[in-house]
């Protein structure tokens, strides 16, 4: 073999060497970039056009983020603060409470019980069931004409009155994903050793003191997994608000959140206003992202 | 007392409090599971009952309109 056919044949291994990662990297990062950042790079750029989502999108600027927050007579300005508005009730009772009831349960549910196990599983189930299904249970339940909660004396229209309608979506929303966290928790409190429990115990701390001193720091990783995941799920609540606190199939559900308007406003009845759909989900997607970077920063300085 | 009764009260405290809360946890699941036996009228009725005074197949029949 001569020098230039072995130097020819080293630079191929090195190149083999570094592209061998990307081999297997790739199915997943060709699905991402086609499903993922594509579309997002698009929906990014869809918000800075005037687009009716037929004909050719045209560039506008900042006039569509400018209608949406500063243009206070405007349909959309309104649209998007109320619908921001609830969105944000929804997602600051929503996330506490999907992060402490798991974890209270997950807690119960490792303290070994009889029958844990099939509690475990009774608790996950709904998490099994799709939206559709969750929704029109819980709606046929608190009807208040020929539903369970008619049954028990109340006949408050739950799914439908403020502010009934916030505990009826809340309730349902904690019921249906509820498992996720309770599982992740669970796993997370079996990988604390018991010794730990135990030394504490010898040293005189109570249940409370361990619970706060050993247990917590302890899944302090799954805590601020399941709190950015359940944030940005809540921010993009959709289906349970849609489905549950509607009278009928011709109105309009009673609580429209920020995801409500958006896709009205894409898809609704009408001419599509893309642009402005865009951008509304470009300001709820910043948000949500603004909120995950602040809670990873906390828990790197509570590390530090 | 000793250890080992001790601990089987705590689990017992434990299981009932998980029987509860479970029982309410599986109630909208087994509701959904008995409406879907009712006939559409009774599903309206003004009088509500928990289980189908007439059972009926009528809703699977429908969403599965080639099983006969």
């Amino acid at each position: 073999m001569n020098k230039n056919s072995s130097k020819i044949l080293n630079t191929f291994v090195k190149a083999k060497g570094k592209l061998l990662p990307f081999a297997f990297i790739g199915p997943h990062l060709i699905i991402f970039t086609i499903f993922v950042l594509l579309p997002t790079i698009f929906g990014v750029y869809i918000s800075f056009t005037q687009w009716d989502m037929i004909g050719t999108p045209k560039w506008v600027g900042f006039n569509n983020f400018r209608e949406i927050l500063i243009n206070k007579g405007s349909t959309f300005y309104q649209q998007f603060w109320s619908g921001i508005k609830n969105t944000l009730i929804f997602v600051i009772i929503n996330v506490p409470l999907s992060i402490c009831i798991p974890l209270l349960f997950a807690f119960i549910l490792y303290m070994c019980p009889y029958c844990s196990k099939l509690f475990q599983s009774i608790l996950y189930m709904p998490t099994l069931f799709s939206v559709t299904s969750v929704g029109l249970i819980w709606m046929q339940l608190l009807n208040h004409r020929f539903g369970l909660a008619s049954l028990l004396g109340a006949k408050v229209p739950w799914a439908i009155n403020m502010p009934h309608a916030w505990v009826s979506l809340l309730i349902m929303s904690i019921w249906w994903t509820m498992g996720t966290n309770m599982v992740i928790y669970q796993s997370a409190l079996a990988s604390v050793p018991r010794e730990l429990y135990e030394s504490a115990s010898i040293d005189g701390a109570n249940r409370f003191q361990q619970f706060i001193k050993i247990t917590l720091p302890s899944i302090k990783f799954q805590l601020l997994y399941t709190t950015v995941i359940t944030l940005a799920g809540s921010f993009n609540v959709y289906g349970q608000p849609t489905i549950m606190t509607r009278v009928d199939p011709g109105h309009a559900p009673a609580i429209k959140v920020l995801v409500f308007h958006i896709r009205n406003i894409a898809f609704g009845s009408g001419q599509s206003i893309a642009g402005i759909a865009s951008a509304m989900s470009v300001i709820l997607g910043l948000f949500i992202i603004i909120v995950s970077i602040l809670q990873f920063r906390l828990i790197r300085n509570e590390d530090i | 007392m000793p250890y080992f009764k001790k601990e089987s009260i705590k689990r017992l405290i434990l299981f009932f409090i998980m029987f509860i809360i479970c029982s309410i946890w599986v109630l909208p699941i087994v509701y959904g599971v008995l409406t879907s036996f009712k006939s559409e009228i009774e599903v309206k009725d003004m009088n509500c009952h928990f289980i189908a005074e007439e059972w009926t197949l009528e809703n699977y029949r429908y969403d599965l309109p080639n099983t006969g």
